[in-house]
């Protein structure tokens, strides 16, 4: 038995463990030590836990990745606004704040963070295209859900109900009307409202 | 007692029908249930079509797919392992997808089709039974004790071999049956 493969067999059964163990980054550091042998090694990884068939959690581990982001079906609509409001921020002070971190600045731009911002927390707009900038900031900015984000951002969009429907913007009340393809914020015409829709993926 | 592709159904089965009775912490419980089962394959898989920073992100597209997977599509999984092999696949392409600004929709993840025909043959458990033969003695009483739960330390004592050459000669068995599993792979 020659030298690399005494390394590969060392390597195989410290990848395991680190498996077992649910310690990622040990896994990736050991998986690398392998070089040019990372797929030979991933192969072998491959064949024992096979060999070995399913693991059987226990009730706490289930427990505690079931409350994890990965499986949250809440859509983003709900989740911004959830967490915004557990935050104590309002929504002016969150777009501020949002702007100050993006560089967004005039008042072109600032109005249409202020849209797309409401689309989103409306419900009226996929999060299935916001751009990692925004995503980190929102997640920064919410209370550090910045993985609830990611994980969720598939999610089904909500049901359209009057209450996300309605334009919950500092404006009178008479001045609030419903949401439709028509009220969309039209073509974006200066660098700062291209700038937002990049971040939205708009 | 049930083999595994008989929890697997279970436990899918049981998300679903908890998924659209509303019952969300029972969904997750069974879902999150199964993904454990197979956490640690998906992790691999997510390592080898992806490297640095995007193997995260590819075993987090992984999840999204296994989550909708479970709660929105009504086929019975027949081997999770090949399964998560191919969201593997499509995952690195939602990534890529992310990083070019072009995400998927949502429809595009949901209507992805996973052919369960085209499996990884050395995930098969049948097969693996199949391909003992090709293991010496010691070799497959090395796997055997390790499968049973015995400690190294307590195989190399049965053994009379030194903790540093059992692993070695467990890396040795692991490749044969490899091997094995790819010539057989080749012939059908």
């Amino acid at each position: 038995m020659d030298d690399r493969e005494m390394l590969l067999g060392n390597l195989l059964v410290d990848a395991c463990a680190a498996l077992d163990a649910r310690q990622l980054d040990a896994f990736d550091a050991i998986v690398e030590q392998a070089g040019d042998d990372r797929p030979e090694l991933l192969d072998m990884i491959e064949v024992w836990l096979s060999l070995r068939g399913p693991v059987e959690p226990n009730s706490e581990l289930v427990d505690a990745v079931a409350a994890s982001p990965m499986f949250d079906v809440r859509p983003w609509a709900e989740i911004l606004e959830s967490a915004r409001l557990e935050a104590s921020i309002k929504r002016p002070a969150l777009l501020a704040q949002l702007a100050e971190r993006l560089g967004i600045r005039g008042a072109d731009a600032q109005a249409r963070l202020n849209e797309r911002y409401h689309e989103l927390e409306s419900g009226l707009l996929e999060p299935a295209r916001v751009q990692p900038a925004l995503l980190d900031a929102l997640g920064d900015l919410l209370g550090g859900i910045r993985e609830t984000l990611a994980a969720t951002r598939f999610n089904p969009m909500p049901d359209l109900g009057p209450a996300v429907a309605l334009n919950r913007s500092s404006e009178p009340i008479e001045h609030m009307m419903l949401m439709d393809a028509s009220m969309a914020p039209p073509e974006p015409t200066t660098d700062g409202e291209r700038l937002v829709d990049d971040l939205f993926g708009v | 007692m049930p083999d595994d592709a008989a929890i697997d159904i279970d436990l899918t089965r049981r998300a679903r029908a908890a998924h659209r009775a509303g019952d969300l912490e029972t969904a997750k419980r069974a879902a999150a249930q199964l993904w454990l089962r197979y956490e640690n394959q998906a992790i691999l898989a997510s390592r080898r079509v992806a490297r640095g920073a995007e193997r995260d992100d590819v075993l987090g597209c992984i999840g999204m797919r296994f989550i909708k997977w479970v709660y929105f599509r009504n086929e019975d999984p027949r081997n999770m392992v090949g399964l998560i092999n191919q969201m593997a696949s499509y995952a690195y392409g939602d990534v890529q997808r992310t990083e070019s600004r072009q995400a998927p929709t949502i429809e595009a993840i949901e209507d992805t089709r996973y052919d369960e025909e085209e499996l990884d043959l050395i995930l098969d458990r049948d097969l693996l039974e199949r391909l003992y033969p090709v293991l010496n003695e010691r070799e497959r009483l090395i796997i055997d004790r390790t499968l049973e739960g015995v400690s190294d330390t307590d195989i190399a004592i049965e053994l009379e071999v030194d903790p540093n050459n059992l692993h070695q000669i467990r890396w040795r068995a692991h490749k044969r049956l490899r091997a094995e599993a790819e010539r057989q792979e080749l012939e059908l």
